[in-house]
């Protein structure tokens, strides 16, 4: 299962993330910080790991990850 | 191509946009291999343009301070570095903590609707004229308003809170004594609103930092003149370039704006590509350690300027990058800075944007550049279209057949 994770000390909340894809990130609190809220994506679910690259990928801070557990 | 980099005097291209000169400094980076280098310009300074050197650059907080991010300095109460923008850690995080919460994502979107009402408004003031300077009509008016309301202020005098910050700043292009009339009404404006909100404190911004404190004492009358200054530096004509960018490219791409009118949900990626394309600002930091960044060797005590236009052309991050694509993604531009210190307003600007365009193009959805009449550009660290006069069907009007009519007549 692969799911996308915060590096807190890198994200200062420039919202990329959710604007990109208000399903799988949301903001958490007042400078707009990030957490993921989409759940654990199925190694084989091609479209949401595709989905989550992306979000990954928007983050100026490059401050997420998709990581695997 | 970086010995002259002056970013008071970008060369303007036909199109009267300084954008063809930053796209041929990008292609000279790229060419030469050089993201960083030297401009003779403001007494010598490391000019950035790309990407990679400027994340490495905005990581490091080791060698590179924010103590001084404007070059050259502006002509600010005191003298005083900027608040926020001119700190770094441990000071900058104490002082963000009295307004995180004014700028967070859920209050700012809390002001659409009043926004939207602000947007109507506006344009009721033009449509019938069939004629505008955008400008003037909307990208000067929405972001003063907006930080006008946030302080406190009467939002419709925002020609006289523009004209302090450009006094600010005005010496550099004006010589000495250019803006000394202006900073002297700013301060006694300052002095009079200060004493009236300690009277009657409100749930503006100021009366906020009146009733907050900072490392476990209250803000000094000082420090919150400098806020004040700050929000009024950064609040207005950053968004109003992006917003005279934004509606400037949708007078002559017709193709961009009926992609907007038929798919209203790209507007929120619409807008991050406008500011990736046409970032309105420049940032800089100064060299605190000896270092050197991809092959470049600096010293301490050395300015160095963000080329935020051209960073986010860097084809190494960005594939096609002269390429307006609505619906980029990803788009991990810089235009609103990197690490602490990126743009407080950076929520608000969003809002405040998309309202603006969403209400323009459903009132107005045919405009055009006015054929008889020139844009303006200001230079400076923020810089970009400061009049973009247009002309649409009076009325709005938006059947081909109207727009022929007025065309023809």
């Amino acid at each position: 299962m692969y799911a996308v994770e915060v590096d807190e000390a890198f994200c200062v909340g420039h919202g990329k993330c959710y604007l990109v894809d208000p399903e799988l990130m949301e903001p958490r609190d007042d400078l707009g910080h990030a957490r993921y809220v989409g759940g654990p994506i199925d190694d084989t679910d091609a479209m949401l790991l595709r989905r989550a690259g992306v979000v990954v990928d928007s983050c100026p801070e490059q401050a997420l990850t998709l990581t695997h557990s | 191509m970086f010995a002259d980099f002056d970013h008071h005097h970008l060369p303007l291209g036909p199109d009267g946009t300084a954008f063809e000169y930053l796209e041929q400094l990008r292609d000279y980076s790229v060419e030469t291999e050089q993201q960083i280098g030297w401009s003779n310009a403001h007494g010598g300074h490391w000019v950035v343009v790309g990407y990679e050197a400027a994340h490495e650059i905005f990581r490091n907080h080791e060698a590179f301070s924010s103590a001084q991010a404007l070059l050259p300095h502006y002509r600010t109460p005191g003298g005083r570095r900027l608040m926020w923008a001119e700190m770094d850690e441990p000071d900058h995080a104490q002082y963000m903590e009295s307004v995180r919460s004014t700028f967070s994502p859920k209050s700012v979107e809390r002001l659409a609707e009043m926004l939207r009402a602000t947007t109507n408004d506006l344009i009721d003031e033009f449509i019938e004229a069939g004629a505008v300077d955008i400008v003037k009509g909307i990208a000067n008016e929405i972001p003063a308003r907006m930080t006008a309301i946030t302080l406190g202020m009467p939002p419709e005098e925002g020609d006289q809170y523009r004209g302090w910050t450009h006094a600010m700043g005005h010496y550099l292009f004006a010589g000495e004594g250019a803006g000394s009339d202006e900073l002297a009404a700013m301060d006694s404006y300052w002095e009079a609103m200060l004493a009236d909100r300690k009277r009657n404190p409100g749930d503006d911004l100021i009366s906020v930092l009146l009733n907050s404190s900072v490392d476990g004492r209250p803000w000094t009358d000082e420090e919150i003149y400098d806020s004040w200054v700050m929000l009024l530096i950064g609040g207005i004509d950053n968004t109003r370039n992006l917003l005279a960018s934004a509606l400037w490219r949708l007078s002559w791409d017709r193709e961009l704006r009926r992609r907007l009118l038929a798919r209203p949900n790209l507007m929120p990626l619409a807008l991050d590509e406008f500011s990736r394309y046409y970032a309105p600002s420049m940032t800089a930091q100064i060299l605190a350690k000896e270092v050197t960044v991809q092959g470049v060797h600096m010293q301490p005590g050395q300015m160095l300027l963000f080329a935020l236009p051209v960073i986010n052309r860097d084809p190494r991050q960005f594939t096609n990058p002269d390429i307006f694509i609505p619906d980029r993604s990803p788009n991990r531009h810089l235009t609103l800075g990197m690490g602490i210190h990126r743009c407080l307003g950076a929520h608000l600007v969003k809002v405040e944007a998309r309202v603006a365009l969403e209400e323009m193009l459903r009132r107005i959805p045919e405009f055009e550049l006015d054929p008889t009449q020139e844009t303006s550009w200001m230079q400076g660290q923020t810089c970009g279209l400061d009049s973009v006069p247009i002309v649409f069907p009076p009325g709005g009007g938006s059947t081909w057949t109207t727009r022929r009519r007025w065309e023809v007549a």
